[in-house]
């Protein structure tokens, strides 16, 4: 008879660790002396009276801040109130993003100054067709889960570029959308725009269709505007990625532990305040962390210090269990090239066999200034290929195939069996742009080079057809809110124009 | 103090679990001794039916116990030394560390100069041999290609002549056979101080390649006898098509290309107990539509970590794969192939991984694909270091030193770890936009190009001792008139 | 020439704070003019810094340790100095406007720019432009410089020039602009003098500004 096996362990899936689970604990325990004994900044008094009342020691009060100090039994407090999952779901609901341990997404950054044009291949200003190229190419590609703005519209006006930059999203995408913002008054706008997209407060509530991005200042710094956009998310429903972005050796210790123990110390205390003001506030944490390049001072975005950075702090929250905000398809080329396409590989394997969960960047070149839809089309075929390693090997009677070894004997061969044509879909991977021909048929078909059938697709996204993602009702009403936004803040602007 | 403490020394990647591996182990063990194999070769038949295999017509099965016996005395630690004593080149096999170097045999070589593909000559090993030598990541030397320009029995032999002299670092030779094997063997020795001395300090590899499915061809099983007489390190490994020569499924692959690696581990420990043993090969699919053997599918990288894992957990070192692609030129995606492969084989620490510069499906060789993988292997390398945690890396007192707002860029912890913490690559460009474009608005391909050709133009590798350098001319004059005479 | 002065160069190079005080102490008995170790010691360490940066051989913490140690140098000759401009090229207050936190850039910025012999007035992060305008009429500096990390912070520089300009200080003083969104189109655009790419461009465009003054 047949008996079950058990006592059995199986990898379901390759595993990947950084850091022992007594590593993140040391990491731990020293990230808490820095927030009691080191402290953090804060400059909003809104902010800081919400962790004095939560048992914070404040010190050193200024005109416009504070040194606040966090004991870490209020750590333990916060950290049994943060939820473990946080979902998002996209206007349309199949776009669904559950954050939570293990589970792996991919989307862009944003805010680039600079996007490459597609049709120059110049670099130059960002502006909203940019911003709506983007996400219509994100809109195309399966691979990429939720969206980032990637360029930063700089064509509308400045201090009220981010409902601009919302709207030129959702006119390209009906995925979920990580947005920034200039201050609460941009989150309260764009809230409105969503609640207009999604159909009202309810189905807000069902799923949010955006999350808001929130940096704090690196080191140990929390701004007005970054507390007063924390705090107005957790007042008002909306997951926010709390995520600083020290770099090692400049706002960071030099070695990559002393990094993640302060920017660890940053994230906790975006989870204090966040579970003070509302107890279950939804938060993800994480960030880019990486190097300064000690011979250009350039933010580093493809080293592998960013990645190895990042899948650690992946390790960290999945111990913390707290949605994690991982980094990666991003290169410090200034093209797509063979740099871009090798730093792109590695860091998008890296976080995805580590298990970060909103794994964003992805399309950054240029130590994050500038974006490229040609990195953008490569690391999708990339993202499929390393889920292709991520799915790992079955091993089981079928799969080790011994009576079809047995049965072929040395010297034949495996082509015609059946066990080979009932598998040969499924257990080999399909590229779409990497090409596999012989010399004389890539010859043939005109030689070309990677970048240029990668090119070739960027303008076929660009160019083909597709439905409005906006009615013209909803699309009005939204750009209302723009336009009001403008009026309001229309004495802020420069004379001059500021870029194009 | 803190006590039962531990931590992750680098990174620490799995596929497979304990309980997988042992099914996969056992599978491999069934295969050997009830599937059997094919052994083209009287002689091993007969040494094996004495070591009590059970021989059948051409097909020999081999009980467990025989396995079992040759993984006892096949060692899992060993060092390959550099020629000249530079113990910056000699090559430490162990658990935990990924080598890497070049392939053999390609019929074609991207010209260094003319940037076109054409067939691979004997200046050509000179070329790759004194790049390897001076590339900072890799390890061993082979030469990216068959030697068309000399006669045809002798392309070997010369390869390794040509390139003894141009590098240090441990070759990994191929041969035809017994003949050639003891040409390239002669050259080695004699730098090595003799037989004896070589032995003590063995100085290359030797490659044998069998056949997929589970045939052992009489050439590869005659080059194993002349290394197990010999004392040379050996690697007998197929290169294995999931779903042509092999079972479609990773699983099968991987058992399969194991045991057929494993005829040549039995035969060798037999002879000598002992002598240096690398199991592998090169597992991949085979593309449904181009007819190839991919050299850039994500399943190499998958089942080349998965044979790895059953390498170590059978105590054997691994002849592994990677930094190769199905690109016929230098381009993005020759790098992102390229280094998908390498970084897996750094993650899984496959013990020598070859093929580092094939491109076009293993039909060219390009060295300018070594030289980008170069960077590749060094960015790969410093994410499998990981992170190292200890009250200094931790810098509680330096972050409360700087404080909330401050900067670390004049630190005295900042000036004593940058440069260690920090990997800094040849190729990546780092420059800002401005710098990047008042240089030209290079790429990395002609950074690439640029490199390679200077290395070309500066470098010059330690030469051999006079004598060996003597006796290459004439073991290979030798060796003319020996082919010259066979009928 | 003198051995001390070689070891001064050397200091500078090594970025030896400590030493490079009593180097020059030493250099001041042997009877060299503070001018002298000036130009043969300090500027001749600092040039070969510059060379060695640019070329990759040398770090940027290095280099800012070596620019400390050239500001040492220099803050211990210049009361010995006839001509205090010999030592002290000008003066520069830097700061990162309203509205932006980063700092980061601004800093390299200001310790390069001690080590190219200016003395610099660092004002902090977000700053108004009230705060920029008070300053230059209290330090009375040859160059103001702004930096900001943010698209949306870009335009407060827009709005601290006109603020200069609106108290009529804007003949007074030269004005550079650096962050990595800036660059030299939009430092054109708004009416700045000048803009650096990274730290070392912008403390070697103060040098201009002020010698093209």
């Amino acid at each position: 008879m047949r008996v079950n096996r058990h006592n059995y362990e199986i990898n379901a899936t390759p595993r990947l660790q950084v850091l022992s689970e007594d590593q993140i604990e040391a990491i731990y325990y020293a990230s808490l002396r820095v927030l009691y004994e080191t402290g953090v900044r804060v400059y909003a008094t809104e902010g800081v009276d919400v962790a004095h009342a939560g048992g914070a020691i404040v010190e050193e009060t200024t005109a416009r801040s504070s040194l606040v100090k966090i004991p870490p039994d209020m750590v333990d407090k916060a950290r049994a109130t943060v939820p473990s999952k946080v979902v998002v779901i996209g206007p349309d609901r199949r776009y669904r993003m559950e954050l939570f341990k293990n589970q792996i997404y991919y989307g862009g950054g944003s805010d680039t100054p600079f996007t490459l044009d597609p049709y120059t291949g110049e670099r130059r200003r960002s502006t909203y067709q940019d911003v709506k190229n983007f996400a219509r190419i994100a809109q195309a590609l399966p691979n990429y889960d939720f969206h980032m703005s990637l360029g930063i519209t700089q064509d509308t006006a400045v201090g009220t570029y981010d409902r601009w930059q919302y709207l030129a999203m959702l006119e390209g995408t009906s995925k979920p959308i990580n947005i920034t913002a200039v201050d609460i008054e941009g989150v309260r706008d764009q809230l409105e725009m969503a609640l207009i997209r999604v159909g009202g407060k309810d189905e807000w509530r069902k799923g949010p269709i955006f999350s808001l991005y929130i940096e704090p200042v690196s080191p140990l710094s929390h701004s007005r505007e970054v507390v007063q956009k924390l705090l107005f998310c957790c007042d008002n429903d909306i997951p926010f990625v709390y995520t600083p972005c020290p770099l090692a050796g400049a706002t960071a210790p030099a070695t990559l532990a002393g990094l993640l123990v302060q920017a660890l110390a940053e994230s906790l205390f975006g989870i204090v305040l966040s579970q003070l003001r509302r107890p279950g506030a939804q938060i993800i944490i994480g960030g880019l962390m990486s190097n300064m390049d000690m011979l250009s001072t350039i933010y580093c975005y493809g080293s592998p210090e960013m990645a190895l950075l990042s899948a650690a702090y992946t390790d960290i929250t999945k111990w913390l269990r707290v949605p994690e905000y991982e980094t990666a398809g991003c290169s410090d080329a200034k093209l797509f090239d063979e740099q871009a396409a090798m730093e792109a590989a590695i860091n998008i394997a890296t976080s995805g066999l580590i298990g970060g969960n909103m794994i964003h960047d992805v399309g950054y070149l240029d130590s994050g200034l500038t974006s490229c839809p040609d990195l953008m089309v490569a690391s999708d075929e990339i993202i499929d290929m390393v889920k292709r390693i991520l799915q790992g090997i079955e091993v089981t009677p079928d799969t080790m195939a011994l009576d079809v070894i047995a049965e072929i004997g040395p010297g034949g061969h495996f082509m015609e069996h059946d066990h080979t044509f009932e598998r040969f879909k499924t257990e080999i991977w399909r590229p779409k742009l990497i090409q596999r021909q012989n010399w004389e048929n890539w010859q043939l078909a005109g030689g070309q080079r990677y970048g240029q059938r990668v090119h070739a697709r960027v303008i076929e996204i660009l160019e083909s057809d597709t439905a409005p993602l906006l009615d013209e009702a909803m699309f009005k009403e939204m750009r209302r809110i723009c336009e009001l936004a403008d009026a309001r803040h229309k004495d802020e602007e420069l004379d001059v124009k500021m870029f194009v | 103090m803190r006590t039962n403490y531990r931590v992750n020394a680098g990174v620490r990647f799995e596929v497979f679990s304990r309980d997988q591996l042992e099914e996969l182990f056992n599978g491999v063990l069934h295969v050997m001794d009830k599937i059997g194999l094919d052994v083209h070769h009287e002689e091993a038949r007969n040494i094996l039916a004495d070591a009590g295999a059970h021989v059948e017509d051409k097909r020999v099965r081999i009980p467990t116990h025989l396995v079992k016996r040759a993984l006892a005395t096949a060692p899992r630690s060993f060092t390959i030394y550099a020629r000249d004593g530079n113990p910056a080149h000699d090559i430490q096999i162990g658990p935990g560390r990924a080598h890497f170097g070049p392939g053999p045999t390609p019929p074609n070589f991207i010209d260094v100069e003319t940037l076109e593909r054409r067939p691979y000559v004997r200046d050509d090993a000179r070329i790759v041999a004194t790049v390897v030598d001076a590339l900072p990541n890799i390890d061993f030397c082979e030469s990216l290609g068959t030697i068309s320009d000399v006669p045809t029995d002798l392309a070997a032999a010369y390869e390794f002549a040509t390139m003894f002299p141009r590098t240090t670092k441990p070759i990994v030779a191929w041969s035809f056979g017994w003949d050639d094997s003891n040409d390239i063997h002669q050259i080695a020795i004699t730098e090595a101080g003799g037989q004896e001395a070589f032995e003590r300090r063995p100085n290359y590899i030797h490659y044998c390649e069998p056949l997929s499915p589970l045939v052992s061809t009489f050439e590869a099983v005659d080059k194993v006898i002349f290394a197990a007489r010999h004392a040379v390190p050996v690697i007998f490994t197929t290169c294995a098509l999931a779903g042509g020569t092999a079972p479609v499924t990773p699983a099968g692959i991987i058992i399969q290309t194991t045991a057929e690696s494993f005829m040549g581990l039995v035969l060798s420990q037999i002879i000598r107990p002992g002598l240096p043993f690398f199991t592998g090969g090169v597992l991949s699919v085979m593309d449904m539509s181009a007819m190839i053997l991919s050299y850039g599918a994500p399943e190499l990288s998958l089942m080349m970590a998965g044979v790895t894992e059953l390498a170590h957990y059978c105590g054997l070192p691994l002849w592994q794969t990677g930094g190769c692609t199905d690109s016929k030129c230098l381009d993005e995606q020759a790098s992102l192939e390229g280094s998908l492969s390498v970084f897996f084989s750094a993650l899984s620490g496959g013990d020598l991984c070859h093929d580092v510069g094939y491109t076009e499906s293993g039909m060219t060789g390009s060295i300018l694909q070594t030289v980008m993988m170069d960077d590749a292997i060094g960015y790969s390398r410093r994410i499998t270091r990981g992170i190292e945690v200890t009250p200094d890396t931790l810098a509680v007192d330096v972050i409360r030193d700087v404080g909330p707002d401050g900067h670390y860029l004049y630190h005295d912890h900042t000036m004593q770890h940058f440069k260690t913490e920090f990997w800094y690559p040849n190729l990546c460009d780092r420059h800002n936009y401005e710098e990047w474009a008042a240089e030209g608005k290079q790429t990395m391909r002609a950074r690439v190009i640029d490199r390679t050709r200077e290395i070309l133009a500066t470098h010059n590798p330690s030469p051999v001792r006079p004598e060996t350098a003597e006796a290459i001319t004439a073991i290979m004059a030798a060796a003319e008139n020996r082919v010259k005479n066979k009928p | 020439m003198s051995q001390t002065l070689e070891q001064i160069t050397t200091g500078v190079i090594e970025g030896n704070i400590q030493g490079i005080r009593q180097l020059i102490q030493k250099a001041l008995e042997e009877g060299l003019k503070a001018e002298e170790i000036l130009q043969n010691g300090l500027i001749v360490g600092m040039n070969e810094v510059g060379k060695r940066f640019k070329v990759a051989q040398m770090f940027i913490p290095e280099v800012l340790r070596a620019a400390k140690t050239m500001h040492a140098g220099q803050e211990l000759l210049h009361p010995l100095v006839t001509d205090a401009r010999a030592v002290r090229v000008g003066t520069i207050v830097i700061g990162t406007v309203q509205g932006d936190m980063h700092d980061i850039g601004k800093n390299l910025v200001g310790m390069m720019c001690e080590g190219a012999g200016f003395e610099v007035i660092d004002l902090g992060f977000d700053l108004s432009p009230e705060t920029f305008t008070e300053a230059i009429k209290v330090h009375q500096p040859d160059i103001v410089g702004m930096s900001a990390l943010l698209t949306t912070t870009m335009r407060s520089m827009g709005h601290t020039l006109k603020a200069i300009t609106e108290a009529g200080l804007r003949e007074k003083v030269k004005v550079m602009v650096g962050g990595a969104p800036v660059d030299a189109e939009f430092a054109a655009r708004i009416g700045a003098d000048g803009y650096g790419h990274n730290a070392v461009v912008g403390a070697e465009l103060a040098r201009k500004l002020v010698e093209a003054a």
